[in-house]
């Protein structure tokens, strides 16, 4: 377990508390604290078993480098 | 009520926007690319990028369109609509990568044994912070820290003087160098056009007739510092220390030696500069915030805390390492950066026209 990680999950925590008990969002507006929350939840799970989501950036990074590689000095 | 910034303010900001990010590392890829010349790279961007604020702002006193772009409460465009959806991926991104360039500056030479995922936590709090608090206190924060980074590098030059090797410059010019100034012109441009960041908060600047020439001062401004940044590098290092050197502008800042006694400066300056980070960083968390709030038609505030943590966890999971952060950063990021801008550009045109004609209409 990550401290940082627990950090995390207190914080989103009291944060939701913090929201609903305030009465801040409307009872519309809660499933987009719900997803973000989870969101944030998930990838702090993938934080804790080291798995890494650079599918997004090697895929950016073979489409767009390939270019900037035959411009510039390596 | 709604949050108004001076043009001073906006002038500062645009600067410390393009100052702060860049110089953790890509004054290495500019001088790799361009050699001994890369100092003049600067010189060479600025025309363009004037050229870009006057094609963006076109004629003087018809401006009165630019208080009326993207309001929260205005009938929405389909052109505002897709510019502001670019947007969110353009600051998404660059947020990513700046977070962890700041991350790993701060692991590799700060806190060395301190875990990655603590850095994000406590960083995202404090820029948060700045954030949530609007583009008001954003503006004041960065005033006030980016006038001492501004005397700071100012005064680098002078407390060099005695490192400064001439020769590291030479050859001067030359049609050999062209190639060079033309790569480093390229690796360039897509982090100095992130000044466009600033379209976001048009109608928060007061009074709205001198934003053209705020933009222009403020990139004159941040290209100047960065222009002191390369030419000491370049001065002081030599392009072959450069080149083997992952954090340049702490290299050369480490080379400070006013006295016997006074040789440790490198902490107190990076400790002055990394607020600046910071609230670049609150900036595009603000500007994130503002799109969100434009997409979803209220304001999205109320959502920043577990978004930032998203953002804060992508930036540490979507990079493998240092090393493909810099890949992204250096061969990666000037074309689709450059992409993304110039279709920023041309969507604005659209966004520009659709505003005037509003205006027009009442």
């Amino acid at each position: 377990m990550k401290i940082g990680m627990l950090v995390v999950w207190l914080s989103l925590i009291i944060y939701v508390l913090t929201i609903f008990k305030e009465k801040i969002v409307s009872r519309k507006e809660r499933k987009w604290v719900y997803i973000w929350v989870g969101l944030a939840f998930v990838l702090s799970l993938f934080d804790l078993f080291h798995i890494r989501i650079s599918v997004v950036t090697t895929f950016i990074n073979v489409t767009f480098e390939g270019i900037s590689r035959l411009v510039v000095k390596l | 009520m709604k949050q108004k910034i001076s043009n001073i303010q906006l002038i500062f900001m645009i600067a410390n926007l393009i100052l702060t990010a860049p110089i953790i590392s890509l004054p290495q890829f500019i001088l790799q690319q361009g050699d001994q010349n890369a100092w003049m790279v600067p010189f060479m961007i600025y025309p363009f990028l004037v050229l870009i604020i006057f094609v963006i702002f076109g004629k003087k006193n018809k401006w009165e369109w630019l208080t009326k772009l993207f309001l929260l409460e205005h009938k929405r465009k389909w052109a505002e609509i897709c510019f502001i959806a670019l947007f969110l991926i353009f600051t998404i991104f660059t947020l990513i990568r700046d977070l962890r360039a700041m991350f790993d500056f701060i692991a590799a030479v700060l806190l060395p044994t301190t875990p990655n995922d603590i850095l994000m936590v406590l960083s995202i709090f404090a820029i948060i912070y700045l954030a949530m608090s609007g583009i008001e206190v954003i503006a004041r924060v960065t005033a006030i820290h980016f006038a001492f980074l501004f005397i700071i590098i100012a005064l680098l030059p002078f407390m060099l003087i005695n490192e400064w090797h001439f020769e590291n410059l030479q050859p001067l010019f030359g049609t050999e160098s062209i190639p060079g100034f033309l790569r480093s012109f390229y690796v360039t441009f897509s982090w100095m056009g992130e000044f466009l960041f600033f379209l976001i908060i048009i109608s928060n600047i007061n009074p709205v007739q001198e934003v053209r020439k705020a933009f222009i001062i403020g990139t004159a401004l941040g290209l100047f510092l960065i222009f002191i940044v390369l030419l000491s590098a370049l001065a002081v290092l030599g392009t072959k220390m450069i080149r083997d050197s992952a954090y340049p502008s702490l290299t050369l800042i480490q080379q400070i030696n006013i006295t016997d006694f006074l040789d440790r400066l490198d902490l107190i300056i990076t400790v002055t500069w990394l607020p600046t980070l910071f609230t670049k960083a609150a900036f595009l968390f603000y500007a994130i915030n503002h799109c969100l709030s434009y997409l979803y038609k209220r304001n999205a505030n109320k959502f920043l805390l577990p978004i930032a943590f998203c953002i804060g966890y992508l930036s540490v999971l979507m990079f493998k390492n240092s090393m493909d952060l810099l890949r992204f950063s250096f061969y990666t990021w000037n074309l689709l950066g450059l992409i993304i801008e110039m279709l920023l550009i041309c969507i604005f045109f659209f966004v520009r026209r659709g505003a005037r004609r509003s205006m027009e209409e009442k």
